[in-house]
């Protein structure tokens, strides 16, 4: 699990593109500075919002490589154990332990599985790049960074419970 | 209908609309850019994504 | 906030002035007494000055004219303003500091400018805050919206008394409502539930649950509205590329009108002047840029994973439970590597031969029972791990994040501030005919630039709108048949929608009653400390203000208790919106060091008053009701008020001070301890 390179494709490759992108020279930065750092929170996000997607068949791609999957497959394999937890957390304890825990091995029966996840993923990411570049018809810099900043009060709402009073 | 599908209505849900809603109201307020038409499609849209969320 | 000292060189007409103020609970008052023209005003003024930058004069008359002719060619002379002041029990100081140094033609140039704010660390060395900090602090101390409350011009005391006597209280209660965010929750009502024709969201699913289908018209409607939207949206594209042409052509012509103003300029520490400026404001932008980019974005990136992974991983955590006994797990023992041995290799790893049916194999049989993917305590134990990694570190990213978009918010007003200085000393540039038409032209380009930026804009975002508005379409093509699956999903959105308004107007009214009676309760407790208690003020849910009076008075005391009425109402008014103020500032307080003692954190009132203005009655109201309520008045006065100030007042005068002009000179005064 988690030991081969993954790839985003078609629309899903342009949005982890443009969420990676500098948002301007000055700044010299984007939202995400990796592929990976967007792989690695889009389930949850997914979660979050209870949003699934399903894989964009089209040709661009953007990949995470083999070698940075592999340093950082134990992080993910406690991505998936959690995701798994949460989606089927109606179920049994001993059939969510099994689709979380006993699968790690075997590809073939963890294949629906994998799929759901991927799906979170692909749901987290649409959240995302919705939530930062496309809330109210946002189309500057600015307004973008305004949007992230709603999106995390959002979350801390969500998450957390918390509302904070504006000014 | 209505008395029935009330009963449904979940608490973290109106939290998350109430939240949305007012944010929305909050920042008009100062801006004042936003007409009622509009105001009011904004928050029909986010009535509608919450609900679907929580299903 | 109480202020301690203020200290003020060459500013105006004082050239080395400091004045200590009273700041004892029983004696807070200092009287500073002067004529008109000693400078009174300017003192007022100054806290002003040192707290936000901001005076009615030019910056360039703040220094005083005498310090100013005695410089020499190329010396240098600082205007400074200092106040030391206690904000939750502690001390700080505020100083805003100008230099100015005299050039080869004998003219003045600021070449410095300073905003510090500092206190006293345990070790007793001076600790200066950053600039975030600053601005935020100023905020701590005195908002500068609610300054005005505080630095008061006396003549504004009989106008805002004729308005709240006669009813017309707009001003209160906006200002009211707008402190307590009631008019957020009215509006958001409105938008969910009207009367009469309005629309609104209840109306609007009411309709939708009531509609019928009809596909095929839905059909061609929305196959002509896809095609008029993209029609749209080649038309504003096109438009966007002519804009864009458009503003490059302009920058052009803005450099050359640069060029020639700068070579029409021939006076060299103006234009260094203005480009300094230029350059300050090119340093700011790029510490914006730093800020949004190395700081903002990079802690966004950094804290986002476990902020979101948090409360998720609390929810999944109680659900993975061990089942598997720990002691049997070998770590890392695999069922590839049991039967590797047992079926390739043959032997086990320490030599013994794996032959069927003896206990050595069946041993090694019996472990495939515990062997991944079989066992899974190691598992178990490899997620609990990481899960507490997770969880014990602190949760202070939202934290973090706010005060980082705030740090930005200030830049941004430190840029505006700047901008508009360095127009203004464009206004200076290029003072010939040929650099005055290219100053000309260069506004009218610049004013032409903004507006194409602007429209730029709109297109662009009527391009995104449009766009989603199509897809849209689209999608709901797709979708063309009503079921019986669309009514109730709408009916449920309707169902929300009313029940949110139910819950916002049980808040509302819960809430302007809370405000209402708070205010009604200040208000009236002011006035006990003046009537005993025969005078009650009551808010109707208009906020309009009703006076009661419980006794008949004579006719002659009936004028001294109308007009000695209007001043108490307003300073209890006040009174009471320092309280909403304070309660406002604790609710926003980022951290419990951040919040007030609402009993104990006092703000003090800085009144020029010009009390020959009012006859007599009124400056013994004055006099009686404003140390009531502040909890330090300073208060600037004429000489001849004096007597009056002193009869009224003296048990609660801790300080005394006289302004006057030094050698009769108009630009030269001193204040003097009395």
């Amino acid at each position: 699990m988690f030991d081969r390179e993954y790839a985003f494709y078609g629309k899903h490759a342009k949005m982890i593109e443009k969420l990676k992108a500098n948002l301007s020279d000055e700044i010299g930065r984007g939202f995400f500075e990796t592929t990976y750092d967007i792989y690695q929170v889009a389930p949850f996000i997914g979660w979050i919002y209870r949003r699934r997607s399903k894989i964009d068949k089209t040709e661009e791609t953007t990949k995470i490589f083999q070698g940075k999957m592999m340093t950082e497959k134990n992080d993910l394999v406690f991505n998936y154990r959690n995701m798994m937890a949460l989606h089927f957390g109606d179920r049994s304890t001993e059939e969510l332990m099994n689709i979380a825990f006993k699968l790690d091995y075997n590809d073939e029966a963890r294949k629906e599985y994998d799929e759901i996840y991927n799906s979170y993923v692909l749901g987290g990411l649409e959240e995302m790049y919705e939530q930062i570049f496309l809330k109210d018809g946002a189309s500057t810099t600015d307004e973008y960074i305004q949007n992230l900043y709603e999106f995390l009060e959002e979350l801390n709402m969500r998450l957390y419970g918390v509302m904070d009073e504006d000014e | 209908m209505n008395e029935a599908l009330k009963q449904e209505i979940d608490k973290k849900t109106l939290d998350m609309i109430e939240f949305g809603i007012l944010r929305l109201e909050r920042k008009n307020e100062r801006t004042h850019e936003v007409s009622d038409g509009d105001m009011i499609k904004k928050i029909c849209n986010i009535i509608e994504k919450e609900v679907e969320r929580s299903k | 906030m109480i202020i301690r000292k203020i200290t003020l060189k060459n500013f105006r007409q004082y050239i080395d002035t400091s004045i200590e103020f009273a700041i004892d609970p029983e004696k807070n008052v200092t009287v500073v007494m002067g004529d008109n023209g000693t400078g009174k005003t300017t003192l007022a003024q100054a806290f002003q000055w040192a707290l936000y930058g901001k005076t009615r004069f030019q910056i360039r008359e703040i220094i005083n004219r005498i310090v100013r002719e005695k410089m020499t060619m190329g010396e240098s002379k600082t205007v400074s303003v200092t106040i030391e002041l206690f904000y939750n029990e502690k001390e700080y100081t505020v100083k805003r500091s100008v230099t100015y140094k005299k050039n080869a033609q004998m003219k003045l140039e600021e070449v410095d400018n300073k905003f510090t704010i500092s206190d006293i660390n345990e070790n007793g060395e001076f600790h200066y805050f950053n600039d975030g900090e600053k601005h935020y602090m100023i905020k701590q101390f005195l908002p500068k919206d609610l300054s005005g409350f505080f630095f008061f011009d006396g003549e504004r005391i009989e106008e805002m008394s004729k308005e709240i006597q006669s009813g017309k209280s707009e001003d209160f209660k906006e200002a009211v409502y707008s402190l307590v965010g009631l008019r957020a929750t009215q509006n958001a009502m409105g938008h969910l539930k009207s009367v009469g024709n309005k629309m609104s969201v209840t109306k609007y699913y009411k309709a939708e649950v009531e509609k019928n289908n009809k596909s095929a018209i839905a059909m061609a409607n929305y196959n002509r509205k896809i095609e008029e939207l993209q029609e749209a949206i080649d038309k504003r594209k096109r438009v966007a590329e002519e804009t864009k042409e458009k503003i490059a052509k302009c920058k052009k012509e803005i450099e050359e009108c640069q060029e020639i103003i700068f070579s029409e300029t021939h006076a060299m520490e103006l234009k260094q002047q203005y480009e300094k400026l230029l350059r300050e404001i090119k340093n700011l932008k790029e510490k914006r840029s730093r800020m949004v980019g190395k700081v903002l974005l990079k802690e966004f990136n950094n804290g986002f994973f476990a902020f979101c992974a948090r409360p998720l991983i609390e929810e999944a955590s109680p659900k993975i439970k061990e089942e598997g006994a720990g002691e049997k797990s070998i770590p890392d023992l695999t069922q590839k590597m049991i039967y590797y041995l047992i079926k390739q290799r043959k032997v086990c790893l320490c030599g013994t031969p794996l032959h069927e049916n003896t206990p050595a194999h069946a041993e090694i049989m019996g472990l495939l029972d515990y062997a991944q993917p079989k066992t899974i305590g190691m598992q178990v134990n490899d997620y609990r791990m990481k899960e507490e990694s997770i969880l014990k570190t602190d949760n202070v990213y939202m934290k973090d994040m706010k005060q980082k978009m705030q740090d930005i918010s200030d830049i941004d007003e430190e840029i505006n501030a700047k901008e508009q200085e360095a127009n203004e000393k464009m206004e200076a540039l290029g003072n010939t005919d040929k650099g005055e038409r290219a100053k000309n032209k260069k506004k009218v380009l610049e004013e032409e630039k903004a507006k194409l930026h602007e429209k730029l804009g709109f297109l662009e975002a009527e391009m995104k709108s449009k766009e989603q508005e199509k897809e849209r379409q689209e999608t709901e093509k797709g979708k063309l048949v009503i079921t019986n699956e669309d009514t109730i999903k709408n009916a449920n959105y309707l169902a929300y929608a009313e029940k949110l308004y139910e819950r916002l107007s049980e808040n509302y009214s819960k809430n302007e009653n809370k405000y209402r009676v708070l205010l009604e309760h200040r208000m009236n407790e002011i006035f006990k400390t003046i009537y005993d208690g025969n005078i009650r003020i009551s808010i109707d849910p208009r906020y309009r203000i009703n006076v009661n009076v419980q006794e008949e008075f004579a006719a002659e005391d009936e004028v001294e208790k109308n007009t000695a009425q209007g001043y108490a109402l307003i300073f209890a008014f006040i009174s009471a919106i320092i309280d909403l103020a304070k309660d406002k500032i604790n609710r926003n307080a980022l951290e419990e060091g951040d919040m007030i003692d609402v009993e104990k954190e006092g703000y003090p009132m800085v009144m020029d008053a010009p009390l020959s203005a009012f006859d007599k009655t009124r400056i013994k109201s004055i006099c009686t009701e404003i140390p009531r309520i502040a909890d330090q008045v300073i208060i600037f006065i004429k000489d001849t008020d004096g007597d009056v100030a002193e009869e009224y007042m003296s048990n609660k005068i801790g300080k005394r001070y006289m302004v006057r002009k030094v050698n009769d000179s108009s630009l030269h005064s001193e204040v003097i301890g009395r």
